[in-house]
């Protein structure tokens, strides 16, 4: 056999490509609008025959294969014709039996050869549209952009698995009334019709069971979601319609799911401080001695009261001068108050201790304005002094002294002798 | 260590999706993993809840006790609050995503596509720099850079989970079916959302594509 024939048929449908596809697509093409010699052309490589006047249609081998090719591209994707194969294997039966009839044997082996054939055919064409229908639902989108197209096909998928479902169940009668008209005359058709067909309807109908399940459940699901966004479209505009609005205020028995949503309030864990494992005690260890240095706190002095010494203030305790200079002043009081004559206080002052602690101006000077000052207590008696200022010498040129160096004390007389001597001056 | 950090989760109320919270979702949805979460919930007087068949996990009220019925009744007379400004943001996108709405958890959203799709309606754009309740927005500020702080916000609220930063691509999370149930809710009491009161475009465009995919060649 020469490639020139094949060769001439294949230059013809490339020649001639639009008038292919054309008929692909649709089915069968009129004799208007194709180009001249087209037809002819392609009539004489066996791609068009005739469908009716002046209409033609694609070789079927052709246009099978065609469309086989086509199922690469997405948006040519269908289900391939089972119900025309199955109407073909009855065809070839009646001509095997009437070849049979005739005794037309080299007719027979034809028929029986195209049956096994289309047997094939068959089950190709079924195992692929299950495999594609199955495919296409598994893909959330397939191969359409917006949702309204995926609601589309979802319903257009249901309806073609519907007829999937009728040829599969014309396939079982017209399969098994082949196989036993085969198996009555012994032509092994019958044993290829049982392999290839009978053998996997079962199985081929649980398939499609579970496709044309999930497909309403897809469909189901497209429904939800086209209710979802008209109710997100009519809350955004009842919300900007009616901005007062805060909520619903009444009881219900029932609610959604979603408004039984619980929260815990948040969860602090504690570290056990008498935890005894190894990684507590190190990361606590870590945490107290990352703890700022402790503030010592250094608590003010207190106060001391102010002490208050009150002068000549024989019965209480505190006012009992302490000073080296009350001391001297006291004993200088008592000295005088049992001297006979005059003491210089000065003189004196060498005689104690306490007075010798004040510097010698500072105790005449102190000794003589305290003796001043009476009366004084003493031993029990009250007692006056009188005080002789010692006058230092005049300075040069001065007749008068400012200052002094010394006082003589002696005590002037008692209080009785006193009032003694005012009542006798009043008398 | 996955079913600890599910637990936490559901606790703090989150909602637990495949997009959001990939491990913990996996751990409960096995049969080992749920039966735990049901058996820890229930110890404390709670229960596992899903959204729908296969959606995000959540913590919910065991029974409708005195608390919940009061948690409901606060749920319900502050709705508002929980809808904005969610729903406002999400209506956005759906009109800028035209009859390709794609506001389902999985779906995915590109900053430059949504922007695009503005783009192309005046009606959106207009929409979209009329906008309120976007925090940190700016009067001057530019249609991308809202709608970019629009997409924060929805992650924030949890409605959606960033996937890519350098292209702003984010992915639909499972709580925005919580917030679907809300809505249906919503529709289902109120009269100013049944279907009676409004005919929707949708509905008519629905009639002309079934009446498309009737015809056999289905285009």
């Amino acid at each position: 056999m020469t490639a020139g024939p094949i060769k001439d048929a294949l230059q013809a449908l490339s020649r001639h490509a639009d008038v292919v596809e054309q008929a692909v697509m649709g089915g069968t093409i009129g004799q208007e609008g194709l180009p001249k010699g087209a037809v002819q052309a392609l009539r004489q490589a066996s791609a068009l025959r005739a469908a009716g006047e002046e209409h033609w249609r694609l070789h079927p081998r052709l246009r099978e294969y065609l469309q086989d090719h086509l199922q690469m591209f997405p948006q040519f994707q269908s289900l391939t014709d089972i119900s025309s194969k199955l109407a073909l294997l009855q065809h070839l039966l009646t001509d095997a039996q009437t070849a049979v009839s005739e005794r037309d044997y080299e007719s027979l082996e034809f028929q029986l050869a195209s049956m096994e054939t289309a047997v094939y055919d068959i089950a190709d064409a079924t195992d692929r549209n299950l495999t594609f229908l199955a495919g296409m639902v598994s893909t959330k989108y397939g191969n359409v952009r917006t949702f309204a197209a995926k609601m589309a096909q979802n319903r257009w998928y249901l309806r073609q698995s519907g007829i999937l479902g009728d040829d599969l169940n014309r396939l079982g009668r017209i399969a098994s009334h082949v196989e036993k008209e085969a198996e009555e005359r012994g032509w092994p058709v019958s044993r290829q019709i049982r392999r290839v067909l009978l053998s996997r309807t079962q199985v081929w109908q649980h398939g499609l069971s579970d496709i044309q399940t999930q497909i309403r459940q897809e469909i189901f699901r497209t429904r939800q979601i086209e209710a979802d966004l008209r109710n997100l479209a009519r809350a955004d505009q009842f919300l900007a319609q009616h901005p007062a609005w805060k909520g619903i205020d009444r009881d219900f028995d029932a609610a959604p799911a979603a408004l039984l949503r619980a929260v815990l309030p948040k969860m602090r864990p504690h570290v056990e401080p008498t935890d005894g494992e190894r990684s507590v005690r190190e990361e606590m260890q870590a945490i107290v001695a990352s703890l700022p240095p402790k503030r010592v706190h250094i608590q003010p002095e207190a106060v001391q009261p102010l002490k208050v010494v009150r002068a000549n203030d024989e019965n209480d305790a505190e006012a009992q001068a302490l000073s080296p200079a009350s001391l001297a002043l006291k004993a200088l009081k008592e000295f005088i108050a049992e001297a006979d004559n005059k003491v210089s206080v000065l003189e004196w002052r060498e005689s104690s201790p306490s007075a010798m602690a004040l510097p010698a101006g500072n105790w005449v000077f102190f000794a003589t304005t305290a003796l001043e000052a009476g009366p004084h207590r003493v031993s029990g008696r009250e007692l006056e002094f009188e005080v002789e200022i010692v006058p230092n010498p005049p300075e040069p040129g001065r007749r008068f002294s400012r200052t002094f160096r010394d006082a003589r004390v002696t005590v002037i007389r008692s209080g009785a002798q006193r009032r003694a001597g005012e009542a006798g001056k009043l008398s | 260590m996955r079913i600890e950090s599910a637990l936490k989760q559901l606790a703090a109320g989150e909602f637990i999706c495949n997009v959001r919270f990939p491990d913990e979702f996996d751990v409960l949805s096995s049969p080992e993993g749920r039966q735990k979460a049901t058996e820890w919930l229930e110890a404390i007087g709670y229960r596992l809840a899903q959204l729908g068949e296969d959606g995000a996990f959540f913590m919910a009220f065991d029974y409708l006790d005195v608390e919940a019925k009061g948690r409901v009744r606060e749920e319900l007379r502050g709705l508002r609050d929980r809808l904005q400004p969610a729903v406002s943001f999400l209506e956005t996108l759906r009109q800028a995503q035209s009859r390709g709405a794609q506001l389902q958890p999985g779906d995915e959203i590109v900053h430059s596509e949504v922007m695009e799709a503005v783009r192309l309606s005046a009606l959106v754009e207009r929409r979209l720099a009329e906008m309120k309740d976007v925090h940190g927005s700016r009067a001057n500020e530019s249609a991308s850079d809202r709608l970019g702080r629009i997409l924060e916000i929805l992650e924030q609220e949890g409605y959606l989970a960033l996937t890519n930063e350098n292209f702003k691509t984010y992915r639909v999370t499972g709580k925005i079916t919580y917030l679907y149930q809300l809505l249906a809710f919503m529709a289902e009491h109120l009269p100013e959302m049944a279907d009676s009161s409004v005919v929707d475009q949708m509905e008519e465009r629905q009639v002309t594509i079934e009446d498309a995919a009737a015809r056999p060649d289905g285009q």
